[in-house]
């Protein structure tokens, strides 16, 4: 499954949900979707904007890790 | 001008005009009963018919209900939800059970296998477009969570 890291990158880059949602341009409550782990995909847009926004690469928000029951 | 809402509305009407119908059918079912046995003149059907019939009003009443419930998230645009998925699979049960409820008056009459098939046919219908709301509930729930 893939696990979305992006509170680890928000804290690395000591930025606040809100300012990370002003700056990719998306509501505070679809970043909080993509926070908790709730999204079901994730536009290559809005990744490349907070790449861009908390310069970092894909792989740094995004982790792929074995399910338990595998 | 004819609009979704107006379209809305005068299925509510024919739902509660359905309402009063199977009400007063309900109640006047003994009399009409004993008047198709005295027309047709075949003895011995008055107690199954009115049996079959009285059978038919609970179903009925609970598919009308649920019509109801599907109309009024339709009107609130909350179509694709679940509790609309719940209620295609209670009126499609409905039917259902009028097509097995009428099986037994079939075995006597056996032109009611006309109403066996269309019940069941109307369930069997109501049970795909139940899978359709399924499918598009699951097609919107990924809409919404693409971010």
């Amino acid at each position: 499954m893939i696990i979305v890291n992006l509170d680890v990158m928000m804290a690395k880059r000591k930025i606040s949900s809100n300012e990370l949602a002003e700056i990719i341009e998306i509501t505070p409550a679809n970043l909080s979707i993509l926070k908790t782990g709730k999204a079901k995909a994730i536009r290559f847009s809005t990744l490349d904007k907070l790449c861009g926004a908390l310069k970092c690469q894909p792989g740094d928000i995004l982790e792929f890790v074995e399910d338990e029951e595998d | 001008m004819w609009n979704k809402d107006k379209s809305i509305i005068l299925s509510q009407i024919l739902i509660k005009v359905c309402y009063v119908g199977i009400v007063v059918c309900a109640i006047l079912a003994p009399n009409l009963v004993g008047l198709y046995e005295e027309r047709t003149g075949i003895e011995g059907l008055y107690t199954p018919l009115l049996a079959t019939l009285m059978c038919c009003v609970p179903p009925g009443i609970i598919a009308l209900v649920c019509l109801d419930v599907l109309l009024w998230n339709i009107q609130k645009n909350r179509a694709f939800i679940e509790q609309n998925v719940k209620m295609l699979r209670a009126i499609s049960y409905c039917c259902f059970c009028v097509a097995v409820i009428f099986i037994y008056f079939a075995v006597l009459r056996p032109f009611a296998f006309v109403i066996v098939f269309a019940a069941g046919f109307f369930g069997i219908i109501l049970r795909v477009v139940k899978n359709c709301f399924q499918q598009a509930i699951a097609i919107r729930e990924e809409n919404d969570f693409t971010i």
